[in-house]
């Protein structure tokens, strides 16, 4: 893992806690507890086995080790499902690890970079700062000064 | 208290904002920013760059940062920081404020009768 991570700065929920709502994080989320709602950070996610999620997962990257009921994981760059992980649920990403022993039922889809945007935006998070070193040409004109900023 | 586990704590980092409510049998610290309502079974510590809207129930609290609108709900002791900033109700047990905290509202005792009526639905949450 990245070594510069500050414990300080990564949120966590506790085992046994329990968060029904919106989280929104430019830094990292540990969650170990149980989540009913939207979770939103441009780091990475880490879900502890014993943890449930039920809802959508917004990030960078995440480690999927709990159980989801439902919702729909996008992820910007690896999502990572860890074994003895449960997903009912579908799975939005530009790159996919199943490790053994991880259950998934529901459907997988590639991400581009721009509908992970589109995603991103609606849903209230602005998409990480550094972009892809090989991004396509073709669309680097327009986009900054005449796109509406409706972040929050 | 010297036997806290750091892996139980909660935590609400710098620069995250939580909406909703949370419900724990654990510590909370909080640095970031918090809507909603916060059940903690043990202590809550706010730091000094924390906003918080809305109301608190836990048996101790230790706040350094600012609460725009709410009430605290204190089984034991609530103590306000230097620096910190309250408008809101207070209830709470025992209370300790000091020098330089800002606060505006009103305060009353309660006793753990009362503080366990208030807090149930918060508690049902965990079950």
């Amino acid at each position: 893992m990245e070594t510069n991570t500050n414990l300080n700065e990564v949120s966590r929920l506790s085992e046994g806690a329990v968060f029904k709502g919106e989280i929104t994080t430019p830094n990292d989320i540990r969650i170990d507890g149980l989540v009913e709602g939207c979770i939103k950070s441009k780091g990475r996610i880490v879900v502890g086995e014993n943890a449930k999620v039920n809802g959508d997962i917004i990030c960078t990257n995440v480690d999927f080790s709990g159980t989801m009921n439902k919702g729909t994981f996008y992820v910007q760059d690896t999502l990572s499902l860890k074994p003895g992980c449960s997903v009912d649920g579908d799975l939005r990403f530009k790159r996919l690890q199943v490790d053994l022993d991880a259950k998934f039922n529901g459907n997988c889809r590639v991400l581009s970079e721009k509908e992970f945007e589109q995603v991103a935006k609606t849903q209230g998070i602005k998409a990480p700062v550094q972009q892809p070193k090989e991004a396509p040409k073709a669309e680097e004109a327009p986009a900054a000064e005449e796109t509406p900023e409706n972040n929050e | 208290m010297a036997n806290i586990n750091i892996n139980e704590v909660n935590r609400i980092a710098a620069g995250a904002i939580f909406k909703g409510d949370i419900a724990t049998a654990n510590d909370i610290r909080i640095d970031g920013t918090f809507e909603g309502r916060i059940y903690s079974e043990a202590r809550v510590v706010v730091g000094e760059k924390a906003v918080v809207k809305g109301d608190i129930f836990c048996t101790f609290i230790d706040f350094n940062g600012t609460m725009t609108e709410g009430r605290f709900y204190v089984k034991d002791t609530l103590s306000l920081k230097t620096g910190s900033s309250v408008q809101g109700d207070l209830f709470f047990q025992r209370l300790q404020v000091e020098l330089d905290a800002k606060f505006t509202g009103k305060c009353q005792v309660i006793g753990e009768a009362e503080f366990n009526k208030v807090s149930e639905p918060m508690r049902s949450l965990l079950k």
